[in-house]
């Protein structure tokens, strides 16, 4: 007689048989049913799982909020490539998206301040209500200044108390218009669809009989202005009655029914509100913003079935028309995805080229100096003030191009390179601050200049020049010694490739793979 | 293959940082390394991203806990302050449980490697196969393994209890 093993009855209780190769599964169940002894101790270990989980759920971190997935995908792109894979240029990319994330960030802020700053401009002239025209651009301009702020993601309880919603603005701008043009009417019509335009994304219908398009947007407005302010403004519903359901297209058209919506929109995830959701029919007949609460209310004609939710940073969502509608929006970085700024840095020259002075070693001095022969003297006199005068211009203007393409360049010079070995010595610094020193020895710097640098292929062909050490055999050529023969500080690598006859050593601070890199996108 | 991020995003992020929790006992740092796994994850677009996050959530944890055992003289110093700081508030309730975590925790830590690895791993929602597949452990061990597990971690809780309500 055989029964259940323990990790069985748990395997049964965590709904894991199905896992079991075999009629496994089957016999455990078969078994339980009919063995009293292994159902007796089922239930002993259900409890105890019981208790486990118990135990488990007391310690349970408190709501974590995720970061947005693009934030997360942006790191994954920043740190890409940055060791496993050498063909790939890790740092140009580093600074393009470095550069793209600042220039989003510069444009948020800039319409975050556009915003703010643009509304007192529009209140202030909607004040002083010089003309019934006047203030009503103005204040279409602070609302749509407003939507432009709600659509950054302004946190809500910062845009909130800035001003009140959308529609209620523009329902005040609209009752200052009517006002102040109450003397003309055909200004105040005017004024009255103007607002339309802002709010709805009407267009002008300035040939529209005055009754029509004055009296229904008003209806409308004091309708939104009754949902949104419910407790301001009471007499904000006093106007000429007219037929409550009548409701006028964007094309002009007045349809006779119309169904009162609201609702709210808020993220998905976070369930926060969102403020300055462009809310309309899909055939655009009937539009808004939600309020900071991310609540609208919206009078769409009663053929309208669905209603559009936009907003900048979310992806847009469609839901049918109900009496209420709420909707969670997923966020959608648009804003990097459709902005790409790529740049490179032209090599920026802080080198010592009109002022540098090349390395004088004492035993030159010394031997120089040691001439009787007046010709011969001449000439190493010659040659040591080649070395000591400012360096020879043409060749390190040629030798500065030697630099990595796109990576700072610290300083070129023409220097002791390796123990007897003069060369072109290069700095460059890294984005991050890395400095990198390469090291150009027997490099024919005639052949340097910037068509020679577009054949690269070409170069990499060539024999090594007869003034470096014997090649080896084999395709690579053997490096030097005496060019590996300086001691690495911690955490150095080198690297020494043939180039252009000569040879390239670079020094740095990290991994021989990302020199290899490096150097790899310059042959 | 193009996997649908932002629901595995959403599906996963709340186990793996529950996960991570159980480990590391600081919401925002488990929230950090969450993070971290799916950058990762995102980089190298594994096939079973499921068991892959929890594979490099383990990893993670295991070299956090390794910087944490240097740092731990200067974290409990922390820890205390902070929970003086909370006791001279009214926040008997955060106490409380600061207190259950730290029982829990206590009860993990009597736990063998092996056992506490495979009952949080269960715990985050994996299955059986999950399980098998990341720990190593046939499919017919991890039943046995969680029913050790779950005995030592009731045991060791109880045994937290009675310590706690005979001191005070």
């Amino acid at each position: 007689m055989w029964h259940v093993a323990e990790g069985d009855l748990h395997a049964y209780l965590d709904g894991a048989l199905e896992f079991y190769p075999g009629d496994q599964a089957e016999r455990i169940r078969r078994h339980l049913e009919t063995c009293d002894a292994c159902r007796a101790r089922l239930a002993e270990e259900a409890a105890v799982r019981e208790a486990a989980s118990g135990v488990l759920g007391m310690a349970v971190p408190g709501e974590v909020t995720p970061a947005p997935l693009e934030e997360l995908r942006r790191r994954a792109a920043v740190s890409d490539g940055a060791g496993e894979t050498p063909r790939r240029r890790a740092v140009p990319r580093r600074v393009a998206w470095a550069w793209a994330a600042t220039v989003v960030m510069a444009l948020g802020v800039g319409w975050g301040i556009g915003g703010s700053w643009l509304a007192p401009l529009g209140e202030r002239s909607a004040r002083s209500e010089v003309r019934p025209e006047e203030a009503v651009s103005g204040e279409a301009s602070a609302a749509s200044a407003e939507r432009d702020e709600a659509e950054v993601a302004v946190p809500p309880s910062t845009a909130a108390p800035a001003a009140g919603s959308v529609d209620d603005r523009a329902a005040q701008a609209l009752e200052r218009a009517r006002v102040s043009g109450s003397g003309e009417p055909a200004g105040g019509v005017e004024g009255g669809d103007r607002i339309e335009v802002a709010t709805l994304r009407e267009p002008a219908v300035p040939s529209q009989p005055a009754v029509t398009v004055a009296a229904i947007p008003e209806e409308e407005v004091a309708e939104r202005r009754r949902a949104t302010a419910p407790e301001t403004d009471p007499a904000g519903g006093v106007g000429p009655t007219r037929a409550r359901d009548a409701f006028k297209l964007a094309d002009g058209r007045v349809v006779p029914e119309a169904v009162a919506l609201t609702g709210q929109v808020v993220a998905a995830g976070s369930l926060r509100p969102i403020a300055g959701v462009q809310v309309s029919t899909r055939d655009g007949s009937a539009g808004t913003l939600t309020n900071a609460a991310g609540e609208f209310a919206l009078r769409v004609p009663a053929e309208a079935t669905t209603l559009v939710f936009n907003s900048i940073g979310y992806r847009t969502v469609e839901a049918p028309i109900q009496g209420q509608v709420n909707v969670e929006l997923e966020q959608q970085a648009v804003a990097l995805e459709g902005i790409v700024v790529t740049g490179a840095a032209a090599p920026v020259l802080r080198t010592r080229l009109e002022s540098s002075v090349g390395r004088l070693q004492t035993a030159d001095v010394a031997a120089a100096e040691s001439r009787d022969d007046s010709g011969r003297a001449q000439v190493e006199q010659e040659s040591l003030r080649q070395r000591l005068a400012p360096s020879p211009d043409p060749s390190l203007e040629k030798a500065a191009s030697l630099a990595l393409p796109g990576i700072e360049v610290v300083s070129v010079e023409w220097s002791e390179v390796a123990p007897g070995e003069e060369g072109v010595r290069v700095v460059q610094r890294l984005e991050d601050g890395t400095l990198l020193e390469l090291s150009f020895v027997g490099v024919r710097l005639e052949d340097v200049d910037a068509a020679s640098r577009a054949e690269a292929g070409a170069a990499r062909a060539e024999a090594p020049a007869p003034a470096a050490p014997a090649p080896a055999a084999a395709d690579l050529p053997a490096v030097p010694e005496h060019l590996l023969a300086e001691a690495l500080p911690q955490g150095w690598h080198r690297v020494a490739l043939p180039f252009r006859g000569g040879w390239v050593v670079v020094k740095g601070p990290l991994p021989e793979a990302r020199l290899l890199a490096l150097v790899e996108g310059m042959r | 293959m193009s996997l649908d991020w932002t629901q595995l995003y959403r599906t996963i992020f709340p186990d793996l940082v529950r996960f991570l929790h159980r480990k590391v006992w600081d919401a925002e740092r488990a929230r950090d390394l969450a993070q971290e796994c799916f950058v990762r994850a995102l980089r190298e677009e594994p096939e079973r991203p499921r068991a892959w996050l929890f594979a490099v959530a383990a990893n993670l944890a295991r070299d956090e806990a390794r910087t944490v055992i240097r740092r731990k003289q200067h974290l409990t110093l922390l820890k205390n302050e902070a929970a003086d700081a909370v006791a001279e508030g009214d926040a008997a309730d955060e106490l409380s449980e600061r207190e259950r975590w730290e029982r829990v925790r206590r009860a993990l830590d009597a736990l063998a490697e092996r056992d506490r690895e495979v009952l949080l791993l269960w715990d985050a929602g994996m299955n059986y196969k999950e399980i098998a597949g990341e720990t190593g452990l046939a499919l017919g061990a991890v039943g046995t393994t969680l029913a050790r597990a779950r005995k030592r971690l009731v045991h060791a809780y109880e045994a937290e209890e009675r310590a706690h309500v005979a001191r005070g």
